[in-house]
Parts: C-alpha cells; structure tokens; sequence
C-alpha cells in the first residue's frame, strides 16, 4: 500500500495510507492538484493540526475507511444526534479541548464524518439541558444583567418546560 | 455605574487579567536589582512617561474610596477607575482590577517603588505594575498632557476649557470630586482598551474556539425549541443562536415529533416570530397539533418569503390570510385537511397568485370548482390524491384557465373520472408529468375503455415521467401506444398493472414491456413490479436501454436471475436493482454484478431480500463475490406481499380442509338455523347423503344441496 506522509504543525511526521489520507477531502484536492506520483515520497504540512490531534484523526479514519460514503446534507431531513456508533462514542471520550480541537481539525481537512460526529456530541451536549447547565458545561460566562436576564427568561417561557 | 452595559459587552476583565499579569511578570522580572531595590522604569517601552497604574488582586468589595486613600500618600491621584467583575444575578459586584492614574509621573513611580507592606488593602497584597503604554496619557511637544485616550482625536483647546482639565490644572489636593469629574475619561480608556486587545478573546471562551462555521454546523442538530431555550446562556450566545435561527429556510414541524408537548398556534407563532422572517419552506406536519383558525393568520403575518407551505391533518377552512402575507407562495399542499373545501382555495387561485404547484390529498370535499374562473398563468402542476368529491367534469372544464400545466396527477380518485381523463389530457398536450395510479374498479371495464386514452397519449410527446402503477386499464395495446409517442419518457411505472391471473383483461406482459423497451431509450427508472404475465423473455429487452439507472422488478415469481444479469452487464449506468420478494432469483445476480463493476465502475445497490439469493444467504450462509463498490441488501424486503400476483387471501382459502372444516362446523350450521328457524331441523337430517331419503325433506323447503354449500 502506498504510503503518504502528513506533518503536523509540530513537525511530527506520520506516514499514512494514501486512501486513509484521502478520506479528508482537503488532502485529496491536494494531491488531485499536485498530482503527486506514489513514487516520490512528499510530506503534506497540516499547519492546522497538531500532532496529538492528528494522531486521533488518523485513528479514526483508518477505522472508518471502508465506510460507505455519506449522504449529502439534506435540510429537508431532521438531523438526527442518537445515531453516533459505540465505536466513535468511546472514540470521543476526551475532554473539552480536544473534542473542540477535533472539530477543527475536521473541519479543516473535510472530514466530513468525522465532523458529523464530534459535532453530534457537543450537540448531545447542548440539547435539552437549562442555560444554567449550558454554561457549566462550555465554562461561558453570563454577560446579562439580572433585568435583561429575566426578560429573556419572560419571553422564552413557553419553551422552558420540557 | 462605573461603566455602561455596551462597553462591557465587549470588554472581558479575564482577558485583561491575563494580558496584566503575563506584563506584571515582566515588571517584576526587573523588579530586584543587584542593591535588593526596586529597579522600576519610569517611562514605557515608547518612551511615554508612566502615569498610570494597573492595580490586581484586590480584595472582594473594594470600594474606589479604599483605593484612594492606599495611594493618595504617594501624590496627586489624577483619577482611580474600578473593573467591576461578574454582575450576574444573585451576585454582588467584585472588582477584578483597577486603573489608578496620577497626575506627576514621579509619584507614580514612587507608588511602584514602595515596599509591599504599604500597599496592602484588607490585608491582602495589592499587585501593582505599570499599565500599558498605549493606557499611559501622552505628552504633547510642550510638556502638556492630553488626559483623553490617544486614539481619540481631540483638539487641546477643548481639552483646556472643560472643567475636568481645570480641576488637574488647578492642582488640588485629592478630591473625590475630580476623580468622579474623570468617569468620563475611564470610560474612554476602555473604549481604548477594546481596539487595542481583541486577538486575545479567542485563546478564553471555550466555545470561542470553534469558529462559526463549526459552531453552526453544531447547532444543525440541536432542535429548535432547544435553541430558544438555551438563548439565555449570554448575549453572545444568544446572538449566536439568533443569527443562526435566521440562516434557517426549511422548517418542519414534525421534527418535534420525540417531544411530548402538543403543538399550539400560540407556540407556533413564537417560533415564527423568529424563523419567518427568512424561511422559505414550513411544513406544519405536526401529529399532536392542536392548532386553531388564526394559525393563517400567523404565518401570513410572520412569514413575508414563504415559497412552500405543507399543511397536514389541520381543520382549518379559511386560508385566505395567507393571501396578505405570504406574497411569495408558490408551492402548497394541503393533506388530510378534511375542512377544506372548494371555497377554501378559490381565493388563492385568484388572478395575480403565484401559485406554482397544488397538490390536495386525502379530501372529501374539493370538487374542483375553485379551477373554474381562476387565473393562474402560472400554476404548472396540479396533483389530486385520493379526492373522493373530485369532479371529471368540472376539473375538465377548469383545465382550460391553466395553459402552462406541465404536471398533473389524479391518483387514487373517483372511477367516473377515467372516462373523463382522455378529454383532460387532449386539453394538456404539452404535459411532462402524468399519474394516474389506483384504478382499480371494473366499473368502466369494456373492449373498447382503452381507445380513447390511447387516442389521447397520441398527442403526448413530451412526456417524461408516467406513473400508472395499479392502473386495471393499462394493458398492451396502451404500452404500445406509449412506445409509439412518448419517446422522451424518462421514468415508467407500470407495476400491479393488471396483475390478478385470471382476470378477464389482458393486461401489461411481455409484449407490451419489450414495446416499451425498444422505443423508449431515455428511459432511467422503470418500475415493472407486480406483473403476473411478465416473464424472463419480455424483462430481457429491458438490457436494450442504454440510460437505465433504476430498475425495480418487485413481488413476482417468474423472473430469473436471467434477465437482471443481461441487464446488469448491458447497462452501464444501472445503479440499483430492486428485486426485493422475487423467488426465483439467485446468486447468479451478484455474480453479474460484480463482474459488471469490474468492467464499469460505478456504485450499486442489489435490494434481494426475499430471494432465493437471500435464502441461500441467512439459511445456508453461502458467500458471496464482494465489490467494494456493491452493496447487498438481504435483509430490507421493501416488496408487498398483497401486491403479489400469486397472492391468496387466507381469509377467503376454501382449499384449506381446515376452514371448510371451520365454516361447516360454526357458521354453516348456525346460518341455517336462523334462516329455517330452530326446531325444524334434526341434527341427522344435516348429515348430506345423497342416497339417504331424507334428502327430499330439502327438496320440500326449496332447497338444493349444492345451494346450502353456497350459501
């Protein structure tokens, strides 16, 4: 299998499958463009991406790699948040920060399942809890002064109860 | 107040703290000099004399007068400005940090000089370093300070002439007075300090992190009403959330179909008030709704861009506000709207609408009548389903006032309508959409019912799509017909067509299919399920259409494995093949299949649930080739067995011994009693013999043995 090598922005090079490596639609473009030979050995920078980030990104997708391809976004379609594998469930068990950080880096190398999923849990994260546990969760601060709060509490009563 | 909300709303103290204390790190790096005193600078990297002070870890409460009075021994204080912290609710104010400004540049270096002990306030420790330059009040050429911010420009004379700078002119002890006079001048500092730090806020708030692409492809999964809830986090949440509800363009209500809350007019219009502005596209699809007449009324009012409105199982009559509001409204349907009635749509279908598409399903009291008289140059589809009310004749008449028709479904309708059907379509030659699926009553049944249908499709020569799936009149002669005329047709259905074996019709084979077949080359999808007379031979001209991508041959126990392959090699954008509950196809179909992908690569779906393939398959787990471009699916049977050809009802199974049996013992017996009346029959005389005399005791009431079975 031919290899590619992708270099984090730490200059940690790892060497990866080329189909693996292709899974993000931003390195394939990349060797579409370059039309690297498998013979020459290039190094792909990720100046995005640090080396424990994309170490967890190769994990994944080498995991995933025979995966049928994802349907398109359909807005038509409810966006389901149950549907997360067990496999990406204990897979994204890290903390805050590298979950952010994986949403980045997926988001910058169009990892478009990969995206999906890391989203689906802040999502899980977000849906059905009170602001009060929202902002526990992400650490966000209230700006709002007690009167400005209570209208915003007043208008949005009607959703408040679930 | 120290400061007003708008300000604050951008300044974040912590970030503040952070860019103070990595500064104050540096001061004190420079702090001890080789004599253990205090080396501290006297002027700012720039060359600007320090003035001000950045004053840290303060004690909870502090109070400006506490301020002053630890400073004011080391001179002039020119003004003492507080960061009031977290005001949140149920929270006192604490102040995170402090700008204490004095007049001569010397005394402030003498407060940075002084020993520790002497700053301290409540026994805490005060951190003291110099405030940045860009904070520090500038000199002008002549030695006079401008004690407005530097990037505000302000002419000195009016610097000069206000009262404040007369106050520090006059060089006065320390006043509350002036340090109040100077509020004014904090709150500008901040205004400074904003410009000066905004880079900063990404390295603290978390979810600042996540850009906004990020964070709206998060809230893509979060339901709306969640949204709303969570507003309330803080304001840049809830601009967030804002921003995002109004990039939404479609909206169905059935999305909170997990939620237990019934749907009410009253919710519904608050969650217009916030999406309507921009959405395009509301399907009110709810199942618990329980929404009112004024539900028109708000989307009307909220909804200025709607395009397309799906309403379903709503007893609303009068959509007319729908009219003042939604001035954009092109697609509409209405579902199982039982109130709806002719005098419902006639004012949407007023002259200047613009109403593209109509589709009425599921209702008893549409006639058609609202057509009549409207003025809708542009409506070019037209669907009824299921319209029991539905009038052939009026809707014939109507068709005259829609020249640009293009699509027109009458499914499932009233059987008078078939008679009527040919002299619609004459009207609307130029139709490219045609439906005209559920016809399934023999009522209109004779020799010559087809002819003038097929008279009609003779002028159809545009049509692509045809759906004519359960259709009874469909038989060869209308295939043919179609063959001969619509050759641009993209999509057939002709499955159920006929489907019932020993039905007095003719009905869709293999004659009609190859018809089709050679003739209709753009044809993509062909639907051919169902049909009891087609078998391997008619299928196999299906391999002569070059554009095939789906091919759909449910429910029938004739086809092979045969024909699918021909075709699976033959044609090289065939992309799915539905085969689900055909018996007798085999493994011989993924074999084809893969040696196809082998030659043309392309992705593949084989649905063979139900096949002999899949019985080989979960029984005896035989393997098969595999492709990384072919999908298998064995398991999802999508066909219905009621559709079947070979479908036998057990309710009516009289070959069974058992419900003969069942009928005799039951029912029969108990029938004949309440029909003869008790008493008149002995349970022997029941027992059919026919070279027992006792027979003639039948004769006698008129009754023929062979009658008593049948009854």
């Amino acid at each position: 299998m031919p290899n590619i090598k992708l270099q984090s922005s730490d200059n940690e090079v790892f060497a990866v499958d080329i189909e693996i490596a292709k899974c993000s639609v931003t390195i394939k473009t990349m060797l579409e463009d370059l039309g690297v030979d498998d013979e020459e050995e290039e190094v792909v920078p990720l100046p995005n991406v640090n080396s424990a980030i994309l170490k967890k990104v190769i994990q994944w997708a080498t995991y995933h790699k025979d995966d049928p391809p994802l349907p398109e976004d359909d807005e038509n379609k409810e966006k389901r948040t149950d549907d997360i594998s067990s496999w990406d469930a204990d897979f994204l068990k890290v903390d805050q920060g590298t979950l952010f950080e994986l949403i980045l880096a997926a988001n910058y190398l169009d990892i478009k399942g990969l995206l999906d999923v890391t989203c689906k849990t802040v999502a899980n994260m977000i849906k059905g809890k009170t602001p009060d546990e929202i902002r526990k969760t992400f650490n966000i601060k209230n700006d709002f002064t007690a009167a400005e709060e209570d209208q915003v509490r007043k208008e949005n009563e009607w959703c408040e109860e679930k | 107040m120290f400061f007003d909300d708008e300000d604050e709303r951008f300044l974040n103290p912590e970030i503040l703290h952070v860019v103070h204390r990595e500064l104050y790190a540096i001061t004190s790096n420079l702090e001890i000099s080789h004599y253990g005193l205090r080396n501290v600078p006297t002027h700012t990297e720039d060359g600007i004399p320090i003035r001000k002070l950045y004053v840290s870890n303060l004690p909870p409460k502090t109070t400006r007068t506490e301020l002053f009075n630890v400073f004011a021994q080391y001179g002039f204080i020119k003004s003492c400005w507080l960061r009031m912290g977290d005001k949140g609710p149920n929270k006192t104010p604490t102040p995170t940090y402090a700008f204490v400004t004095f007049s001569n540049p010397a005394d402030a270096h003498k407060a940075l000089q002084a020993p520790n002990h002497e700053k301290m306030l409540r026994g805490r420790n005060l951190r003291i370093s110099p405030a940045d330059s860009w904070h520090q009040p500038a000199e002008d050429a002549d030695g006079r300070v401008c004690w407005k911010p530097r990037s505000l420009p302000r002419s000195h004379d009016i610097e000069d002439s206000s009262p404040a700078s007369d106050n520090i002119d006059s060089q006065g002890g320390p006043s509350v007075e002036s340090s109040l006079d100077n509020e004014a001048n904090s709150s500008n500092e901040n205004t400074n300090i904003e410009e000066a730090t905004p880079e900063t806020e990404y390295t603290y708030n978390i979810l600042d992190i996540l850009n906004r692409d990020c964070m709206t492809h998060i809230l893509t999964f979060i339901p709306i009403k969640d949204l709303i809830r969570s507003e309330r986090v803080s304001k840049t949440w809830q601009n967030m959330i804002q921003e995002y509800l109004q990039s939404i363009r479609t909206f169905k209500t059935s999305w909170w179909v997990h939620e237990q809350s019934r749907l009410t007019t009253a919710v519904l219009r608050r969650v217009l008030q916030r999406l309507g502005a921009s959405l395009l596209r509301l399907h009110i699809d709810h199942q618990l709704s329980a929404l009112n007449d004024r539900t028109a009324h708000t989307i009307g009012k909220f909804c200025p861009n709607l395009e397309e409105l799906k309403v379903v199982g709503m007893y609303t009559k009068n959509w007319n506000p729908l009219l003042y509001g939604c001035k954009q409204l092109k697609n509409l349907s209405f579902v199982s709207c039982n109130k709806l009635t002719d005098s419902s749509l006639v004012h949407l279908m007023k002259n200047d609408s613009c109403i593209e598409t109509l589709t009425v399903a599921n209702n008893t009291h549409v006639t058609g009548l609202f057509l009549t008289g409207s003025d809708t140059p542009r409506m070019h589809s037209l669907s009824f389903y299921n319209c029991y009310s539905l009038q052939g004749t009026v809707l014939c008449a109507a068709i005259d006032t829609l020249p640009n028709l293009t699509t027109l479904k009458l499914d499932v309708c009233p059987i008078a309508m078939w008679k009527i059907i040919p002299m619609i379509l004459k009207k609307v030659p130029k139709l490219e959409e045609l439906s005209l699926s559920e016809y399934t009553s023999t009522e209109c049944i004779s020799p010559h019912s087809n002819d003038a249908f097929c008279e009609a499709l003779a002028q159809m020569r545009d049509l692509k799509i045809l759906n004519l799936s359960r259709n009874i009149y469909i038989n060869n002669a209308v295939l043919k017909q179609i063959s001969q005329t619509c050759t641009k047709l993209e999509s057939l259905n002709i499955s159920s067509c006929n489907s019932i074996r020993n039905f007095s019709s003719p009905g869709v084979g293999d004659e009609g299919v190859r018809a089709i077949c050679g003739a209709c080359v753009s044809l993509q999808t062909l639907d051919v399920s169902y049909l009891a007379s087609l078998t391997d031979a008619g299928l196999c001209a299906a391999a002569r259409l070059p554009r095939l991508h789906r091919l759909v041959t449910r429910g029938s126990d004739a086809l092979s494995s045969a024909p699918l392959a021909q075709m699976l090699r033959a044609c090289h954008h065939l992309q799915e093949v539905d085969a689900c509950g055909c018996d007798n196809v085999c493994e011989g179909v993924v074999e084809a299949a893969v040696d196809a992908l082998e030659q043309r690569p392309r992705t593949l779906l084989l649905r063979l649930a139900g096949t002999a393939a899949a019985r080989d398959y979960h029984v005896h787990d035989q393997e098969y080739p595999k492709h990384k471009l072919l999908t298998v699916n064995m398991d999802e049977d999508l066909s219905n067995p009621n559709l079947r050809p070979d479908f036998v009802d057990q309710m009516f199974d009289y070959s069974s011994d058992d419900s003969l049996d069942d009928l005799y013992d039951h029912d029969l017996y108990e029938d004949f009693e309440d029909f003869l009346g008790p008493g008149e029959w002995q349970d022997d005389e029941l027992i059919l013999d026919p070279d027992d005399d006792d027979l003639d005791g039948l004769y006698a009431y008129g009754i023929h043995a062979a009658n008593i079975i049948l009854l």
